[in-house]
């Protein structure tokens, strides 16, 4: 038996940067965006990968090579997302070339990447770099001052912090994942399952699942006609409760939902429904009582506004109460959540002021005295923000130089039916000579990305909801006015960069506010970051690529060096597979509903006014209430209600906690809790989409 | 007056979200000129006429949903008389013109709202989270000087001392998260209050040591946990002068 350590020697000298470290954060990172792309074009959302990141790391680290501690976890899961979330942005965005003209976006006629592909990816990768270069000088303000709470960083750091924080701390974290993973089994297993072949064994899992051991609950049975003259009364009731049409009434609670507002007979334009999700469960205790703020937007949206909008008759005819929801969402809800995001942040950003001159002037501080800062230098900063506005440059500047076909108007592009005849028009900044307006569009784009990074970092600070999908959305839009409505692949470019940029900062702060929790030294998560962000970008890319091969087959039978190249000359459909969208495994919703954002403009059909009473109303909020009100109002207000709701189930559930049991209770043993719902989610989704991804693979 | 402010917020805001949402949709009551010429952002009137709509046929009747004009169609004299015929009230349009906003008034209205809600509410004072604090009449002096306290003692503790490192690392990381939940969160509970008091910038000021002071003990915590103590040594030293810088800050500040 060895004696014991008698002195305060350490045992093992603390490691942080180490080779391990990153090398597996690389390669986990890699693994993760792969993965979460393919996930994200079929679902339409993302998952940060933080927190499976750590947990891998401490598998990896601790597990198997026996070495990996807290602080060194903590960068192998900076590396790790760093080089995993730019996904989010390409996935958002860069699809929507695919849907409307995707011969020439993908492949030559040799088979090889065209430029198009390689200049999507520099962007990508310039817009990543400058993502992070910009909101770095952003860390006291927001974590040292504003203390923004950022619930999955939280939950990441109750991860690191397990290994000292007791064995019955990590049994609670571990229930959490547990829970969350069963839980969203029922979620997203269908998935897979669907995607298997008919006379597969794991096939008959569904059904026996469904028909043996059915969990879900139908809706309440209209009454049985007792003769002809009944009919009609059964047919219509029976229509009230079965809006999928398979005449029988929906489920109350289903794979993915608790309609309790089906189960109550509530209207069917007041949606109340919980979405099961373990993530938005988590998230809302981990946020606690601020998140309320959240909730409120939500029932401001789709409580007041919409079934009154019903009620007075403001939706066409055709509309049933059933679809008020989505309508509406693109009809109001999106644009005026979106400009009330945008009021709210600009607030936001006024009220703050003094803060952030305080965080810029303890960096310059700490710059001149040139020893010791925790921080990165403004100086390296400036450099990688320059080198990034350079490499967006030269990819737009190159793209219009080299590649001047157009993308033709979506609408003979074969994109969704158009009911308006594409209006081309020229951009604000048309009449500029190319070089200078490519530059300008570049330094505008700069100065967008550091607004819209603060934004969505404000965001998933206060919240955990990250608006990316509405900020594409309105990226894209900004880049079209600026350079025309016919410039689609240059709008595209840039705004995919711009949106590379703004996940990749909220990320970031994400991941330094859990180095906060667990003291990592700023300066080296940020040099990680800053230095390997831009790899993930290529890989999304390549990933994308695959998928869209591996589509191509699978719906044509074609291979794909075989494609011929379109030209702007012809329009003429080649006979191809599909490589994304409906017909495809990958659906890729959001580059569809920016597809449709796309014909929306050229048609002239853009809601300003709605913006601009947005902005209005964020604005007003921020001066009546507090200056992130309008953010978070507006937030919710297009997003899906019945995860809103989940979510606000988990902040009442903190609130009612902290009052039972004490704040601390709360903090200390809720939050490990809540931190395994996150994780748990996060973690089974991965699992499953790979799964999905190599079973595709193999059958096509 | 502060709950009356507050409803005050609440109901404006509802009404102003109402009113913008009206602000591309325009009523058949308008003169047909005033109509004419626009382009429908939405679908109108429907293929089957509405009084037969009162009792559907058994199964699905497509024309009831099909509507009577697509999105995209410009809106002529034709247009309008069918609609009226078909009792539709409403129109959304791509074209937004401040004398057909019905809502415009409501709007305005709204917004003097918030404004008057706004100073009525005034002596509420939230965090940029949303929270009011329930600390009240805090002074931090203490606090900070108990941390300063606790990390001394910590640093002479686990100096040259004979115990074994499972139990001097047992020790400092119960201490350490005593700091954590006990003084460091009290601190952190307690920033609506102090900004309020001192003025953002102040409270800006204070941070650049109290937070990383608060950092460097949570790494101090974190090598602990690892075992690497002569770290967590380090960096509780590192605490102690931004703990000390922070007393100091708090002096001058008053």
């Amino acid at each position: 038996m060895a004696s014991p350590q008698t002195s305060a020697q350490p045992a093992t000298a603390s490691r942080e940067t180490t080779w391990p470290a990153i090398i597996f954060g690389i390669l986990i990172g890699a693994l993760m965006n792969a993965s979460i792309t393919y996930a994200g074009l079929k679902i339409g959302f993302t998952i940060g990968g933080s927190a499976v990141g750590a947990i891998l790391g401490f598998g990896i680290l601790r597990g198997l090579l026996r070495q990996g501690h807290i602080l060194e976890i903590n960068i192998c899961q900076t590396v790790a997302s760093a080089v995993n979330i730019p996904n989010s942005g390409v996935i958002f965005t860069v699809p929507v070339l695919l849907l409307i003209d995707h011969e020439r976006f993908a492949f030559t006629q040799d088979g090889a990447p065209t430029p198009l592909f390689w200049m999507l990816t520099l962007a990508c990768s310039a817009g990543a770099i400058l993502g992070c270069a910009f909101i770095i000088p952003l860390r006291k303000q927001m974590i040292d001052i504003e203390r923004l709470r950022f619930p999955t960083g939280v939950a990441v750091a109750a991860i690191l912090k397990s290994p000292g924080a007791g064995i019955r701390k990590t049994y609670v974290l571990l229930a959490g994942i547990l829970l969350g993973m069963v839980v969203y089994l029922p979620v997203a297993l269908p998935e897979i399952i669907k995607n298997l072949p008919e006379k597969s064994t794991f096939r008959k899992l569904e059904t026996v699942a469904y028909e043996r051991f059915d969990w879900r609950l139908p809706g309440p049975q209209p009454a049985a006609p007792n003769n002809p003259d009944d009919a009609a009364r059964y047919a219509r009731e029976l229509q009230d409760v079965d809006h999928d049409g398979d005449d029988e009434p929906d489920l109350i609670l289903s794979n993915d939902l608790l309609d309790v507002g089906r189960w109550w007979g509530l209207p069917d334009e007041i949606p109340l429904a919980f979405a099961i999700a373990p993530f938005a469960l988590g998230a809302g205790y981990v946020t606690g009582r601020a998140g309320l703020f959240v909730l409120a937007g939500g029932v401001l949206a789709y409580f007041v506004l919409n079934p009154v909008a019903f009620a007075w008759g403001w939706f066409p005819v055709t509309v049933e109460a059933s679809e008020v929801a989505n309508v509406s969402r693109s009809a109001f809800n999106r644009p005026l959540g979106i400009g009330m995001l945008l009021g709210g942040a600009l607030i936001g950003m006024l009220a703050s002021l003094p803060s952030v001159r305080a965080a810029f002037a303890g960096l310059g501080k700490a710059s001149k005295s040139g020893r010791g800062s925790d921080e990165l230098g403004i100086g390296v900063l400036v450099l990688a923000a320059l080198l990034a506005i350079a490499g967006l440059y030269f990819a737009a500047d190159y793209l219009e130089t080299h590649d001047t076909s157009n993308v033709p108007p979506a609408a003979e592009a074969g994109g969704e039916a158009v009911d308006a005849e594409p209006a081309e028009s020229d951009g604000w900044l048309s009449a500029l000579p190319s070089h200078w307006r490519n530059l300008l569009i570049a330094l505008i784009g700069a100065a967008w990305i550091w607004f819209g990074g603060i934004i969505i970092a404000q965001c998933t600070g206060m919240t955990d909801w990250s608006p990316i999908s509405g900020m594409a959305l309105l990226t894209i839009v900004l880049v079209m006015l600026l350079t025309g409505t016919q410039n689609v692949t240059g709008s595209v470019l840039i705004g995919a960069a711009m949106c590379v940029a703004i996940t990749c900062a909220a990320d970031m702060m994400q991941d330094l506010k859990t180095g906060y929790m667990v003291g990592a030294i700023p300066k080296r998560q940020q040099s990680m970051e800053l230095l390997l962000t831009g790899l993930g970008p290529p890989i999304t890319m390549a990933t994308l690529i695959l998928i869209a091969a591996t589509n191509m087959r699978a719906t044509s039978g074609e291979p794909v060096p075989e494609v011929e190249p379109r030209t702007a000359q012809t329009t003429e459909e080649v006979a191809t597979g599909k490589p994304m969208g409906p017909g495809t495994k990958t659906e890729a919703p959001q580059a569809q509903a920016l597809q449709a954002v796309i014909l929306g403009v050229q048609g002239g059909d853009i809601p300003y006014a709605l913006y601009g009473c947005g902005s209005v109303l964020g604005v007003l909020l921020g001066v009546a209430a507090f200056p992130s009100l309008g953010v978070l109002i507006g937030l919710s207000m297009y997003l899906p209600i019945a995860y809103i709701l989940t979510y606000g189930v988990g902040c009442l559930i903190n609130m009612f906690v902290s009052w039972w049991k004490g704040a601390r209770w709360s903090e200390e043993w809720g939050v490990p809790f809540g931190a395994g719902l996150i994780v748990g989610e996060a973690l089974l989704s991965l699992v499953l989409s790979g799964v999905d991804q190599i079973l595709s693979f193999l059958q096509a | 007056m502060r709950t009356f402010g507050f409803w005050l917020i609440c109901l404006s805001a509802a009404a102003g979200v109402l009113a913008a949402a009206s602000a591309y949709l325009v009523s058949l009551s308008l003169p047909d000129e005033q109509l004419e010429g626009l382009t429908l952002a939405a679908p109108a009137g429907t293929q089957a006429a509405l009084e037969d709509s009162e009792d559907p046929p058994a199964g699905d009747d497509l024309s009831q949903r099909e509507p009577l004009y697509e999105v995209g169609t410009k809106v002529d004299a034709a247009m309008l008389q069918a609609l009226r015929d078909q009792s539709v009230e409403n129109l959304r349009v791509k074209e937004f013109a401040w004398e057909r906003w019905r809502g415009k008034w409501w709007f305005i209205l709204a917004a003097v709202g918030m404004l008057v809600g706004a100073r009525l509410g005034k002596s509420r004072s939230p965090t940029s989270a949303g929270r009011v604090q329930a600390v009240s009449g805090y002074d931090p002096r203490p606090d900070v000087e108990s941390l300063e306290n606790t990390v001394r003692e910590l640093l002479a503790k686990t100096e040259g001392s004979a115990e074994s490192i499972a139990s001097l690392k047992q020790y400092l990381l119960d201490r350490l998260h005593e700091l954590q939940s006990g003084e460091l969160a009290r601190l952190a509970d307690a920033r609506g209050e102090l900004i309020e008091r001192m003025g953002l910038s102040a409270y800006a000021q204070l941070t650049e040591s109290l937070a990383p002071a608060e950092r460097h003990i949570n790494r101090a915590w974190s090598t602990a946990a690892d075992g690497a103590l002569e770290e967590s040594r380090a960096s509780l030293q590192q605490a102690l002068s931004e703990l000390a810088a922070t007393r100091e800050r708090l002096a001058s500040l008053g």
